[in-house]
């Protein structure tokens, strides 16, 4: 599988080979090691994007029940910072995972 | 027979009657837009899906959905945090029970229920278009309209803690929707993007160097007779959801149909003017789609705004859909063919927002009412892309929802259905030819 590792490939083409032709071919060499760890590489990042989303929606519930009205304010911008963080972290995962 | 409860004078219930009927308009649009955006070989399947959508959401939402859903001052379960009572979900009987169908206030809100909860459920089929199997479209929905709209529903018209943000919490009047851009708009377009990024591009979009094809919709009449059809249902959904949920004279709906006709307006000569700005020639489906984007940012304001407002609110969701159409496809790599995430999420999201700096509340209501907005942006954000997509996660997990190549290479119509919807013409797939799989 000399596509894995062709150094001038970028990470998101081997991974798009991985996907769309060694999974559906069934065979595998010793150079795909790095490739399933790619895989998991993005899974992690879209489980840790949608953990950072889930987390900013918390703070800003908690800044809304627990704050008074002056903190309120910057809490809720603080939570909805943190979901956006997140939101940045899901559409790059599945950037990766797109066909490129 | 339950006793009849919150009765409204009849003629209100008459007109808010006759506007519920003329929300399934909206359903035929979209239904439409979405086949008309799509390939002509799945065209039959994009019709047929959009009537099994609509029959799934109602029994699914007739089953456990407005159990959920409740409505305001119904029975509900809450707790307690930092000393204020938080609402977050009804508990109604299932299948309706308990519930005198009879032109009460509940019983037309579970009847508004049935048909919205239908229209959110056909807007992520835009973004599935072409790739999307049948049986899971149907599951799909059944999650949609049995837990996740009903779920937001009751934070936003039920009664529930988003509602309660201005008497809790002093932010202006709590969150603000009259006529559904969150609840049904950006649900259905969340649902949309969580659909784009489960099912994956189409066979052929993106070549091997990451630039998108060209692949555009088969029939422009149908986008642009059902972008029409889906005005006289947007008349109906916000003027009936202006009175039953923000307690609007009928007298009322006026306002509410000039708004939301100016604002569909803006936003599609926004959209024809930046594209013929932009490509030389207007585009007719980016402007279909900044119809429908101004369509849905119309239905969060529609009851506060003054029309100049509403054609302002128009105009910038005109622009907001077609960058975000092209964000989306060249830089994000999300393939959405109907285009329904920029128009519906986006659209919606512009619309809540803009209700908070925008809506003329009584004098010294506003203050804090962009904060409530925000944090209804937040929860649809931090709360319901997670929920959606990790529902139909999991329903792709144990059912796999994308045809295989061999289906979509031949067409949805002949691969689930066993005919085209053309069988008179000739069609040809040689769209894969100069592309690697």
């Amino acid at each position: 599988m000399g596509v894995l590792a062709d150094a001038t490939l970028t990470r998101q083409e081997r991974l798009w080979a991985w996907e769309r032709v060694i999974l559906p071919a069934g065979s595998l060499s010793n150079n795909t090691a790095e490739v399933p760890r790619l895989r998991q590489g993005l899974d992690g990042m879209k489980l840790l994007g949608f953990l950072l989303l889930s987390a900013g929606w918390v703070i800003v519930l908690s800044a809304v029940a627990l704050l008074a009205a002056a903190p309120r304010t910057a809490f809720i911008l603080a939570g909805f910072g943190v979901e956006m963080l997140g939101l940045v972290m899901v559409v790059r995962a599945h950037m990766g995972t797109e066909p490129r | 027979m339950p006793a009849r409860a919150s009765l409204m004078p009849d003629t209100t219930a008459v007109l808010c009657l006759l506007f519920i009927f003329l929300v399934p308009f909206a359903a035929a649009g979209l239904a439409l837009i979405n086949a008309g955006l799509g390939r002509s070989r799945s065209a039959a399947h994009s019709m047929m899906s959009s009537l099994c959508v609509l029959s799934v959401a109602a029994l699914a939402y007739f089953v456990c959905g407005f159990a959920w859903q409740g409505f305001a001052g119904g029975a509900a379960h809450a707790v307690t945090l930092g000393g204020k009572s938080w609402n977050w979900i009804a508990a109604e009987p299932f299948f309706l029970r308990h519930l005198a169908l009879d032109g009460s206030r509940p019983s037309l809100a579970a009847l508004l229920g049935i048909v919205s909860v239908g229209l959110a459920a056909l807007i992520p089929l835009g973004s599935g278009a072409d790739r999307w199997r049948l049986g899971a479209i149907c599951a799909s929905t059944a999650l949609l309209a049995g837990w996740t709209y009903p779920l937001f529903a009751h934070w936003v018209w039920g009664g529930g803690w988003l509602s309660q943000l201005g008497t809790n919490y002093g932010l202006g009047q709590g969150f603000l929707d009259a006529g559904g851009a969150s609840t049904i708009q950006a649900v259905g377009g969340l649902t949309g993007l969580a659909m784009a990024w489960i099912l994956g591009a189409r066979a052929g979009k993106y070549t091997f160097e990451g630039m998108p094809s060209a692949i555009p919709g088969h029939n422009s009449v149908f986008v642009v007779f059902g972008c029409l059809l889906t005005l006289v249902g947007w008349w109906g959904l916000n003027s009936a959801g202006a009175i039953l949920f923000n307690g609007a004279e009928p007298g009322q709906a006026v306002l509410v149909a000039a708004n939301t006709t100016f604002c569909a307006a803006a936003a599609a000569l926004m959209a024809a003017v930046v594209t013929r700005a932009r490509f030389g020639k207007p585009d007719a489906s980016l402007t279909a789609n900044g119809w429908v984007g101004g369509l849905a940012a119309s239905s969060a304001a529609c009851l506060f705004v003054r029309p100049a407002a509403a054609a302002a609110i128009g105009l910038a969701a005109g622009a907001v859909v077609v960058f975000s159409v092209e964000w989306l496809e060249l830089r994000l790599s999300v393939d959405d063919p109907g285009g329904a995430i920029s128009a519906h999420a986006m659209g919606g999201l512009w619309g809540i927002v803009s209700a908070g700096f925008l809506a003329q509340l009584p004098a010294g209501a506003h203050a804090g009412q962009w904060l409530a907005q925000l944090v209804g942006v937040a929860t649809l954000i931090g709360c319901v892309l997670p929920l959606t997509y990790g529902l139909n996660w999991l329903l792709n997990r144990f059912y796999p929802q994308r045809v295989p190549p061999e289906g979509e290479r031949q067409g949805l119509d002949m691969y689930e259905l066993g005919g085209g919807a053309y069988p008179d013409f000739m069609t040809h797939s040689d769209e894969f030819a100069q592309r690697k799989m």
